[in-house]
């Protein structure tokens, strides 16, 4: 078994539980950009040996092992949209915040429902 | 010159070695801005000197005493910036008696 | 050679970083905590075989802790995160309580793990395609970089997909984030920069910005390319921020800009590969004219990616404000 593919898993892993058990929204935006980073180390071990040099240059003419350029290639693609999805999260952050200020998760979920239990349960009698 | 930037390379990591002995040692802020300017001027100046005398003259070199340059003019304005803001935002020197800080 | 005994000590380093992230409680250590897993992620890319990913990764890091620490900035409550948990006795707490917030995610976690490495490659996957693209990228797209040769000739769809997503976030956190009028951006004052710092971030700010072209133009040739640059473009004008404390950018007309250069690197994708100009070419010019091609997709990439970042560190820097 590849100890680099068992490192990306287990820091996935990692992110993963401390996305379904935290309870804080900032924790939330940073486990995700673990996972993001996790995946990308998988897909640059695709293929690694010992001694895998870049495939750019003058290493093309003479090195032995080469990594493969096709997924270094679609995985800049890959940190360009993990970024884009971190700005949108944390201006998501900001906008509820200021709405409701609290980052908890259970706090979060509880102020919305008393507010939208007062706004809503009119309108579910009235179209009923 | 490969024996001498070697000794070089490993007092440089020596120092680093110290300054992090240090940090986990003491727990005072100035105590530990000290050790991190330390680490990070006298540590990583040695160690990069040490890399430019490995590969003689070439252009590798240049670039490493460029490289070195930048290391020189910006890690003491690093730590300028921590210990003046610590001082701007009200953090009293004469309470350090080395707590956790928070 | 790449020295594999240095890669696991990375790759470990790694895993405890993430590790302390999971157990800190304070929201600006875990910031912090953030910040050298992301210098770690960038060491193991480079460490991979690939140095374009880490120069991208080691920049991103860089910008999205900036991102983090203006947002806690802007609310001072979410640096403290709210009231700290009450530290309820352990036998008030029921049994079915922790068993449902504890045991149960660690069980789904474990068996979702189990099943992950049961059925990963395990290093055993067979390339058909890298050695054509290794052999075959010189002729094709021209330089001597296999990963800007995929990413601007064989894929450049992807990339064009990937420069719409930017300008649709930019456009986004434009629109989304909370902006009255120009006046309330001036009510809290900076720290005034000290004498050293304005001397040293000005020396510093010309090597930034001369590193990012460099990067820009030497991006089909060796490691580097129009993301990498742009992000140090962008870094300079964070520099310039830095320094002269400025407040009124006109982040409308850098958007504008923006989509005009986007729109324009589409056209150029559209006219070079995917009507086939190069198939029409003389021999003889070929070489020069996919040189050429390649520095201004990188440009107008560079500029693009510059743009983007310098509007939304503005954003979040100078409007977003109570």
């Amino acid at each position: 078994m590849n100890p680099i593919e068992v490192a990306a898993i287990v820091v996935f892993l990692i992110s993963f539980y401390g996305l379904i058990t935290g309870k804080k929204m900032i924790k939330a935006v940073v486990y995700m950009v673990l996972m993001q980073s996790a995946v990308i180390v998988f897909f640059l071990s695709i293929g690694f040996q010992s001694g895998t040099v870049p495939p750019m240059g003058a290493y093309l003419e003479y090195a032995e092992h080469i990594a493969d350029p096709l997924p270094q290639a679609l995985m800049i693609t890959a940190i360009v949209v993990g970024v884009a999805v971190t700005t949108i999260n944390i201006t998501m952050l900001m906008a509820f915040f200021r709405k409701h200020p609290t980052t908890d998760w259970d706090e979060a979920r509880k102020k919305s429902m008393e507010k939208e239990g007062a706004a809503t349960l009119p309108n579910l009698e009235s179209q009923s | 010159m490969e024996l001498t930037s070697n000794i070089i390379i490993i007092i440089g990591t020596v120092f680093m070695l110290f300054g992090a002995i240090g940090i986990l040692k003491f727990r005072s802020f100035s105590l530990r801005v000290l050790i991190i300017s330390k680490i990070d001027t006298v540590g990583a100046v040695t160690v990069v000197i040490g890399v430019a005398l490995r590969h003689g003259i070439s252009f590798f070199t240049l670039r490493v005493l460029l490289l070195l340059g930048i290391l020189l003019v910006v890690n003491p304005m690093v730590t300028h910036i921590i210990t003046r803001t610590a001082h701007v935002s009200g953090y009293n020197l004469e309470e350090d008696r080395g707590q956790d800080d928070t | 050679m790449i020295p594999n005994p240095m890669l696991y000590a990375i790759l470990a380093l790694w895993v405890f970083g993430a590790v302390c992230i999971l157990r800190e409680r304070r929201n600006v250590r875990v910031m912090i905590y953030l910040f050298i897993f992301s210098l770690l992620t960038s060491l193991a890319y480079f460490l991979l075989g690939s140095p374009d990913t880490a120069m991208a990764e080691a920049a991103i890091g860089a910008f999205t802790t900036i991102f983090f620490i203006v947002c806690f900035e802007k609310y001072e409550a979410l640096k403290v995160d709210g009231p700290q948990p009450e530290e309820s006795p352990a036998e008030k707490r029921p049994v079915g309580a922790w068993l449902k917030r504890v045991v149960a995610p660690l069980l789904f976690t474990a068996v979702i793990g189990a099943l992950m490495l049961y059925f990963s490659p395990g290093g055993e996957v067979v390339d058909h395609l890298k050695s054509q693209y290794l052999t075959q990228f010189a002729q094709d797209v021209g330089g001597e970089n296999a990963v800007t040769a995929i990413y601007l000739g064989y894929r450049v769809y992807d990339t064009l997909f990937e420069a719409l997503l930017l300008v649709v976030t930019v456009l986004a956190v434009a629109h989304m984030s909370y902006s009255t009028s120009l006046q309330s951006t001036k009510q809290k004052r900076y720290l005034k920069p000290s004498v050293v710092e304005i001397a040293v971030v000005r020396a510093i700010a010309v090597v930034i910005l001369l590193f990012g072209v460099y990067l820009i133009v030497n991006g089909h040739i060796t490691a580097g390319g129009g993301f990498q640059g742009g992000l140090f473009i962008a870094a300079f004008f964070v520099c310039r921020f830095l320094i002269h404390n400025i407040h009124d950018l006109p982040v409308y007309k850098l958007l504008r800009l923006e989509e005009v250069v986007f729109a324009s690197s589409v056209l150029i994708a559209v006219f070079v590969i995917f009507l086939g100009m190069t198939y029409h070419l003389p021999a003889e010019h070929l070489p020069m004219f996919q040189g050429v091609y390649m520095v201004i997709m990188n440009f107008m990439i560079g500029m693009k990616v510059a743009c983007g970042f310098t509007i939304l560190f503005y954003r979040y820097v100078t409007i977003e404000r109570r």
